[in-house]
C-alpha cells in the first residue's frame, strides 16, 4: 500500500487555498486525497471544533473519522461542501453576525471547468479589475451578491474543477456581468 | 517531532482563523493560541502564523526591527529552520514568507510574498476603551468615535497627533486596525500593498490579515496632511541612503551616526544591488 503524508497534502493544499482567497479569480491547483480534490480539501480545512455539511456522492465517512469533525445541517455548517454549485444550499448558508462575522459558512463546489458568466471582479485581492470566467448563472450571481451585501456578514465560495484546480470569491469580492 | 512543531489540530486552528482573516479584512478573529517554546510576548502569535502557513517550497526570512541580525529573528528563524528544514534568506527580494517585528521592509514587496507580523497588541481600540466586550461592539457597529477624539484632542492641543507609531488604519472603509508597532513612516506602505499581510498575537489570541491590493488609510482629519517620520539632513553613515528609516546611534564618544534600520536594505544599497 502506498504511504500518504496527509499533512504534507495539508499544508500544501492550505497553501492553495489561501492563494485562492487573497487572490480572488485567480486558479491555484489542489492535490488529491483518495483520488479526489473535495475530499483533500475537506481534510485540509476541518478538525473538531468544526462542523460541516456534504451533498453528494464521495465517501465523506472517512474524512469525518479522520478529522473528527461534526456533520450538521446545511443551515448551520461551518463548511458546505456539494457535488454541483447550487444557489439554494448558498442562499439558505449562515452568514454570521455583525459581532461574529467569522462564523459563517465556506461554501466549496464541484464543477466541471470554470467556464460560464464572464464577469470583472474588483475589491481586495484584486489589482484593479480581473477579468474571469465563473461556472455560474445569473441567478447564482444575485444570490452571491445578496448573501454579501451588508459586510462584514456573508460567505466565501471556493469552485473545485474535474482538473483539480481551485478558484475563490471572498465575500468582498464585487462582481459585475462583463 | 511533527513538521512544524504544531501539531495537525492546532494549524488547522490557526489555518481557519487565517482564511476567515483574509476574508473580512482588518476583523481581529480569535482563535486557541498554543504555548510555544517561546515567551510569551516574544513574537509567538506571529511564529504560530508562520509555522502553520509554512511549507517545503518556501524561502524563509525574519527580522526584528528591520535587521536580520538581532537576538530575537536569530533565534525565530534557526527554530522554524530546525522543525521544517526550510530555506532561509536574508534578501527581502528572495523570500516567500517573511516574519516581522515593527517594521516593513524597505523593499518594495511582490505578489506572492507573506509579511507576517508579531503583534503584541492587536486591538487598536485598546487605548480608548479598556473593555474588550465593549470593543469589540464597538467593531462591530463600525463606532470608532472615541478613537477620532482621541486624535482630536491631540491635534487641538499639540496641532497633530501624538502617536509615534502602532498608528491605527482603517481597513477596506470599514475596520479600525492596530498595524503593530510599525513607525508611522511604514503606515502608507500598508495601502493597497501586493504581498498578503497576516498578523498574529500569541498571547492575546488573535489573528487578523490584509489580502493584497487593499485600501489601509490612516486614519486622519481630512484638512490634515499625514506626517512620517523626517530624516531631513542625515543619510546613513554605510551606504548613504537617504531615503531609508534610520537609526540613531549614540557612539562612545558621544558622537551621534545613523544607520539604515533595514540591514538588507543596507547591504543592496552598498552592492549596488537596489
Amino acid at each position: 500500500m502506498k504511504n500518504i503524508d496527509i499533512e504534507k497534502l495539508n499544508r500544501d493544499n492550505f497553501k492553495a487555498l489561501m492563494n485562492a482567497l487573497s487572490l480572488p479569480g485567480t486558479i491555484n491547483k489542489i492535490e488529491p486525497l483518495f483520488q479526489s480534490g473535495l475530499l483533500a480539501i475537506a481534510n485540509t480545512l476541518l478538525y473538531s471544533q468544526t462542523s460541516f455539511y456534504y451533498n453528494g456522492l464521495e465517501e465523506f465517512t472517512l474524512i469525518e473519522a479522520i478529522t473528527n469533525s461534526k456533520s450538521e445541517n446545511k443551515n448551520n455548517c461551518d463548511y458546505l461542501f456539494a457535488d454541483n454549485i447550487c444557489k439554494t444550499l448558498l442562499e439558505n448558508s449562515k452568514i454570521g453576525t455583525v459581532k461574529d462575522p467569522e462564523f459563517s459558512t465556506t461554501h466549496i463546489f464541484k464543477c466541471k471547468d470554470f467556464k460560464g458568466l464572464n464577469v470583472r471582479l474588483s475589491g481586495p485581492g484584486i489589482d484593479g479589475t480581473k477579468e474571469v470566467s465563473l461556472p455560474i448563472d445569473r441567478e447564482f450571481l444575485e444570490v452571491f451578491k445578496k448573501k454579501n451585501s451588508f459586510f462584514p456578514l456573508g460567505n466565501e465560495i471556493f469552485f473545485l474543477s474535474d482538473n483539480l484546480e481551485i478558484l475563490a470569491l471572498s465575500r468582498t469580492t464585487k462582481i459585475e456581468v462583463v | 517531532m511533527r513538521y512544524a512543531f504544531l501539531d495537525e489540530e492546532a494549524k488547522k486552528e490557526i489555518r481557519r482563523s487565517i482564511l476567515k482573516a483574509i476574508a473580512i479584512p482588518g476583523y481581529i478573529v480569535s482563535f486557541a493560541s498554543r504555548e510555544m517554546p517561546v515567551a510569551r510576548g516574544w513574537g509567538t502569535g506571529g511564529l504560530q502564523v508562520t509555522l502553520a502557513i509554512i511549507n517545503e517550497s518556501d524561502t524563509l526570512k525574519v527580522i526584528d526591527q528591520g535587521c536580520d541580525g538581532s537576538v530575537n529573528a536569530v533565534n525565530i528563524r534557526n527554530f522554524i529552520h530546525s522543525v521544517t528544514n526550510v530555506k532561509t534568506t536574508t534578501s527581502t527580494k528572495e523570500a516567500s514568507i517573511i516574519q516581522t517585528r515593527h517594521r516593513v521592509p524597505e523593499i518594495e514587496l511582490k505578489e506572492g510574498q507573506t509579511l507576517v507580523y508579531q503583534v503584541p497588541m492587536p486591538d487598536i481600540l485598546e487605548t480608548v476603551e479598556p473593555n474588550t466586550a465593549k470593543a469589540k461592539l464597538m467593531h462591530a457597529n463600525a463606532n470608532y468615535s472615541k478613537l477620532w477624539v482621541l486624535l482630536y484632542e491631540d491635534t487641538s492641543m499639540f496641532g497633530d497627533s501624538r502617536i509615534s507609531n502602532r498608528y491605527p488604519v482603517l481597513v477596506n472603509n470599514r475596520y479600525a486596525m492596530d498595524p503593530s508597532p510599525i513607525p508611522k513612516y511604514d503606515t502608507l506602505k500598508l495601502n493597497n500593498c501586493k504581498a498578503l499581510q497576516l498578523f498574529g498575537a500569541g498571547r492575546e489570541k488573535k489573528i487578523y490579515a490584509i489580502p493584497p491590493y487593499t485600501k489601509v488609510e490612516p486614519l486622519k482629519f481630512e484638512d490634515k496632511e499625514f506626517k512620517v517620520e523626517s530624516f531631513q539632513g542625515h543619510f546613513c553613515n554605510r551606504c548613504g541612503s537617504k531615503n531609508s528609516f534610520l537609526d540613531e546611534v549614540y557612539l562612545d564618544d558621544g558622537r551621534v551616526k545613523y544607520f539604515c534600520n533595514d540591514t538588507d536594505y543596507c547591504d543592496m544599497n552598498l552592492q549596488g544591488k537596489l
